[in-house]
């Protein structure tokens, strides 16, 4: 099965690179970019494509540095003698193309969009949803038939309007495209997310340049202090500590959370190594359902012993993101096993530590290592470079600009237009010191000029951008953090290939587990609220899910797991940093 | 509760319902007054719970951020155009389609009703309507927000129990003196029918100022959206339940709880200003003297 | 119309025209526009029967018959949701329909007419609040931990009472703010019936001497009956819809046991594949049943008064 699998893959692709090949009848591309092309995109049977990539990283890199260091061209030098393939940027005659997107706070007029089309010439003719209704209108407009040249769209989405023609797949560019391939070299994930179990890639996931570990353990530096309590390394010490605070001070609630007992149960659980839902184990080596293993017991368990000692806020199922900040803010709560550590500080994130100053001048929150749990070294979610699919770009596949788009995306990706829609002109907007760029404009302006690198269709987030847009302090704490992540192996990474499911295995599964997660989620309040015991009753609750039928799901998922190639298995540790 | 006598003490009844009715108005004002408190409130201030019922550091900054743009303009003008014409267009039509229903022994009454009645359970759902919207060539048209909602059989029932209440004796003196349905429909049923001709246009205009779902599929160019949509725009509700979704949440600014009460308060102003106009039709009495005899 | 048809031939046609040609002419172009609006775009229906695939589309989707409803049927929580569903109905229905009228009828009693408007006002402010604000001041309200409800409840001796997280609670929260918002907005159009009511009608009644509560019973009620009953029989039909929106902001994983229904239990079942025929499906099921409620409704009226629908 495996060999199989991957050796059609192999043959597809060749194939299609071939009629490729023949079809732009370039003698001088034949045999060298359709090879590095099979083997970037990841076919090469049992080879990482890591590995791939480091065998012609010579040859690869060289191209691609000429590519980025003149202004704007996006053909390779290697094929110097193609006709229509090639553009360069910009455009030597102005195209109009038609985009939908979401529109995440703003319209596209501003300053960068100006300056995007100044470097392009392609005037973009924008039409943008609303951020929450984003995907009923993209689904309408799938459905109906109408898409404009470059559409959003996530990877569910695209599965199901797979085999009907309706996007250009990325493969087929490939070769044309070598920004495009030096980032899937740097991040393969920018393949596997998105790519179908025929090896097409119908559309083409977001990504920040890196990856990074966004969410830590955070803690009252103040309030630990003055009661002369260390930071605590294990989750008993956390407890005791824990303990002792509320005695201390009756009116706090220690830990407090928001968007849902999920969350919590989800912040916990990552803690101990698992998840709720299906997962990929470290330990098994493959996909385990959380509310079965002993692991989430022990999560469960903790919540429950935490909540019973009047640790947990009683309504932490309910809170509203409001209602939470006071909390936060008015002092009250004093430990948080995973937050975002970018809103401590900075003002347009919610600035926590200079809001709760304000009640209390003492107010410090800090960030602290994950503790250790019975099972081991305490993990948290990190944030991958790439979106997984959730938002993807689709090309129509009745555009009449198709090659000019596909360069345009190839584009996008260069050093030089990440920089224009992250940062600015340089000089004007921004400057370059000691090889690192500074903003030369307060964040008011940024904001006026459109320079949030939502110009042009996801052009990738200059992480580095984003971490200089928070405060000192912030930006310190998330440095800190991915400095240590491999070190002290905190991070909860996702597997390198999603499971695929077909239509029906998809509606089987909704099936199936939608009452089971409804079950599952009731009774896990009982449990943390101490309603049940981990005893008898967790044995019952677990007979009880055993008896909805919870195995079949979890059998679909290790056999597609068992099925991956290799090189496809085990899980995307590559963060980009 | 004997009213014998005029006695100049008020009586109990009364205390209890002006009572009854003052207590309800305090239930609803506070709550409202704290919502437009915090729209003028500092955000810090906010956060920190010190809102209680009046602003605190009194400031226009949500306000700002609401009107900072020319689409909110634009937005709204749209919005006023759109409820104009759909209120006209609800109002006319249904009208027209519930007198006919109101008259007794009217041939087509029965399969009329079915045919309505359908409408209100059985829908071919969102795409299929779309469809026929786009191949009407509706898209992007101001039409697509009056026509297509114009009718509702809800609001046809509706306006035929009034039609039917007013009392056949005044329709029947029409038809003696030889009116046609046409001048009866005008001369005589609509005149009489202004409650319920203020109360459907303001429920029509309600509808027409909330809704942005219409706009949303229909409208493709944003200068043509309404208020309400533009105003989704700044407030972003997205399902909180991945990860990944509360990642890109978190990206992006904060969504202050001032600018959220902003928004929602500069939505109702408008509303809330065409009410008092439409109050006097709901006087009592309007068909004093229509019967004579 | 057939029958007029058969018994009387040609002329028959011919006179029902020349009588109603006028009524046709009126309701020509809305009954095209419902035609074209409504009815053109039901063929969806059919999405409700097959395994709809977008790229296949409507008619090319494989038909599965009974597939979805037979599966809705077998789903473990498909009781009780049902009866969520229905429970929190007509908990709306016994609070939210007859507060309306109250109001509208207490307001027609009020003869200072400023003081009449001022309150109409007022009253009707709260059908513009968001739901999303709305829920979020409930919950600022009703907190345990420092909501001005429980501190009340603190002073009188009671404990907290963890409004949100407890099933108990949900059904009277919901029904409290639907009546909270709806109240005033919804005594409007009792308001217009009451202003088509006579008032000759209470001159007669004065001079026989009625007091204001025989008044109320003999002449306002009566009055605006007909109204009453119909937007009683319309209800009917919406015995199965709640407020999605509302309830998603409002329950959680605690309240799951009174609070989840049948809209929240489909959304859930569709996020993580848009599995539309399976929402298509339940959807149908449910507007068939609400429209037999409905004709029951209007039945069980036409046997005891004169309102009906049709």
């Amino acid at each position: 099965m495996k060999r199989k699998h991957v050796k059609a893959i192999a043959l597809l692709t060749a194939g299609a690179m071939a009629l490729l090949a023949t079809g732009c009848g370039d003698a001088g591309s034949g045999p060298a970019p359709e090879s590095k092309q099979e083997e970037t995109g990841g076919e090469a049977p049992a080879e990482e494509p890591g590995d791939a990539a480091d065998e012609d990283a010579a040859g690869e890199d060289a191209s691609k540095e000429d590519a980025s260091s003149e202004e704007g061209e996006s053909a390779e030098p290697a094929d110097g003698t193609q006709a229509e393939a090639d553009y360069t940027f910009p455009l030597a005659e102005p195209i109009e193309i038609t985009a939908l997107s979401a529109d995440f706070g703003r319209d596209k007029t501003q300053w960068a969009d100006e300056q995007y089309e100044k470097y392009t010439n392609v005037k973009i003719d924008w039409t943008l949803a609303p951020t929450s209704d984003v995907w009923t209108v993209v689904n309408l407009k799938l459905n109906s038939g109408e898409l404009p040249d470059m559409i959003l769209v996530n990877k569910t989405l695209v599965d199901q309007f797979a085999g009907e023609g309706l996007f250009v797949d990325f493969m087929d560019y490939l070769d044309r495209m070598p920004n495009l391939r030096a980032w899937m070299e740097k991040i393969p994930a920018i393949y596997y997310d998105t790519v179908d179990a025929e090896g097409h890639l119908y559309c083409l996931t977001n990504f920040n340049t890196r990856g990074q570990a966004p969410i830590m353990s955070l803690y009252r530096k103040d309030i630990f202090e003055k009661e002369n309590i260390p930071v605590p390394a294990t989750i008993d010490e956390l407890y005791d500590a824990l303990v002792t605070l509320k005695a201390k001070y009756p009116d706090s609630i220690p830990i407090s959370n928001r968007w849902g007992a999920s969350n919590l149960i989800g912040v916990v659980g990552n803690l101990y190594q698992c998840t709720s839902g299906f997962y990929l184990d470290a330990d098994t080596g493959n996909y385990e359902y959380g509310a079965m293993t002993d692991k989430f017991k022990a999560a469960i368990a903790t919540l429950q012993k935490f909540y019973a000692a009047d640790l947990i806020d009683p309504e932490f199922a309910t809170v509203s993101d409001d209602q939470y900040i006071d909390r936060v803010v008015s002092g009250k709560v004093f430990f948080w096993f995973g937050e975002y550590t970018g809103a401590l500080y900075t003002e347009s994130k919610g600035d926590w530590v200079g809001n709760g100053k304000k009640n209390n001048p003492d107010f410090e929150i800090d960030a602290m290592p994950f503790v250790e749990t019975e099972i081991g070294q305490g993990q948290s979610w990190v944030q991958a470079p790439t979106g997984r699919g959730a938002w993807s770009t689709a090309v129509s596949a009745q555009s009449e600009h198709i090659d000019e788009i596909m360069a345009l995306i190839d584009y996008q990706l260069s050093q030089e237009m990440i920089d224009l829609v992250n940062w600015g002109v340089e000089g004007e907007t921004y400057e370059v010191a000691d090889g690192q760029k500074k903003w030369l404009i307060e964040p008011e302006e940024r904001t006026e000029r459109g320079l949030d690198a939502r110009t042009g269709m996801w052009i990738p987030i200059d992480q580095d951008c984003y971490d200089a847009s928070l405060n000192d302090r912030s930006r310190e704490i998330i440095w800190d953090a991915n400095a240590r992540l491999k070190a002290e192996d905190f991070g909860r990474y996702d597997p390198k290939k999603a499971i695929l499911f077909t239509d029906e295995e998809q509606e089987r599964k909704s099936e199936i587990m939608t009452p089971i997660k409804t079950y599952m989620e009731e009774e896990l309040m009982n449990f943390i609220t101490g309603k049940k015991n981990m005893d008898g009753d967790w044995e019952a609750f677990k007979q009880q899910i055993t008896d909805m039928g919870y195995e079949e799901i979890l059998e679909m998922y290790r056999d597609k797991y068992n099925a991956l190639p290799e090189d496809q298995k085990g899980f995307d540790k590559d963060l980009g940093l | 509760m004997k009213m014998s006598v005029k006695k100049k003490s008020i009586p109990f009844g009364d205390i209890l319902i002006y009572g009854g009715l003052f207590l309800l108005m305090l239930v609803i004002l506070f709550p409202m007054i704290y919502i437009i408190s915090i729209s003028f409130s500092d955000t810090g201030a906010v956060s920190r719970g010190e809102v209680v019922l009046l602003p605190v550091e009194f400031n226009l900054d949500a306000y700002r951020y609401v009107f900072k743009d020319a689409r909110f303009a634009r937005a709204y003008g749209n919005s006023i155009f759109y409820a104009a014409g759909s209120t006209a267009a609800s109002v006319l039509l249904t009208g027209l389609i519930a007198y006919p229903l109101s008259v007794e022994g009217f041939s087509g009454r029965k399969p009329l009703t079915i045919l309505l009645m359908i409408t209100m359970f059985f829908g071919g759902g969102m795409i299929p309507t779309y469809m026929v919207i786009k191949n009407l060539g509706l898209l992007d048209n101001p039409l697509v927000m009056m026509l297509p909602g114009a009718i509702s059989a809800y609001n046809v029932i509706i306006y035929r129990t009034f039609f039917q209440n007013i009392p056949p004796a005044l329709r029947e003196a029409a038809y003696i003196d030889g009116a046609g349905h046409f001048k009866i429909f005008r001369k005589v049923i609509l005149p009489l029918s202004k409650p319920l001709l203020a109360t459907m246009s303001l429920f029509a205009i309600v509808g027409s100022w909330n809704s942005y779902f219409d706009a949303l599929i229909y409208l493709n160019d944003s200068r043509m959206h309404p208020l309400s949509l533009y105003l989704r725009q700044l407030i972003v509700n997205m399902d909180m339940s991945s990860q990944g979704m509360r990642d890109i949440m978190v990206q992006m600014d904060v969504n202050p709880r001032t600018i959220r009460a902003a928004t929602m308060i500069v939505a109702m102003l408008p509303i809330m200003c065409v009410y008092p106009f439409l109050q006097k039709y709901f006087a009592s009495g309007v068909m004093i003297g229509s019967v004579k005899g | 119309m057939d029958r007029k048809k058969k018994k009387e031939g040609n002329s028959g046609w011919k006179r029902i025209w020349m009588r109603d040609r006028e009524l046709y002419a009126m309701c020509l172009v809305p009954v095209i526009m419902v035609v074209v609006f409504r009815y053109f775009p039901i063929y969806g229906i059919v999405m409700a029967f097959e395994r709809y695939t977008p790229s296949k589309g409507f008619f090319g989707s494989e038909f599965v018959g009974l597939k979805y409803f037979i599966q809705f049927f077998r789903d473990p929580f498909c009781f009780r949701i049902i009866k969520n569903t229905v429970l929190l109905s007509l908990y709306s229905l016994l609070w939210t329909f007859p507060a309306p009228i109250l109001l509208a009828l207490l307001l027609n009693e009020v003869r200072c007419s400023r003081y009449k408007k001022l309150v109409q006002t007022v009253t009707y402010l709260p059908h513009f609040i968001s739901v999303v604000i709305l829920i979020g001041l409930m919950k600022e309200l009703f907190s345990s931990v420092d909501g001005i409800v429980n501190r009340m409840i603190a002073a009188f001796g009671g404990s907290a009472v963890n409004f949100f997280s407890e099933p108990g609670w949900f059904r009277t929260l919901y029904v409290g703010s639907s009546l909270w918002q709806g109240m005033g907005y919804g005594s409007i159009i009792y308001l217009a019936a009451l202003a088509g009511i006579d008032m000759e009608q209470y001159e007669a009644a004065r001079i026989d001497g009625a007091n204001r509560l025989q008044k109320i019973l003999y002449i306002t009620l009566p009055g605006i009956m007909p109204t009453t009953v119909i937007l009683l029989i319309m209800r009917m039909g919406s015995l199965f819809s709640n407020d999605f929106q509302k309830i998603l902001l409002m329950y959680s994983t605690a309240t799951y046991s009174t609070a989840d229904v049948l809209s929240t239990y489909t959304y859930r079942y569709g996020l993580e594949n848009s599995n539309y025929s399976y929402a298509a499906a339940i959807g149908l099921m449910l507007s068939a049943i609400s429209f037999v409620f409905v004709w029951g409704a209007n039945w069980f009226s036409k046997k005891v008064s004169e309102n009906s629908l049709w």
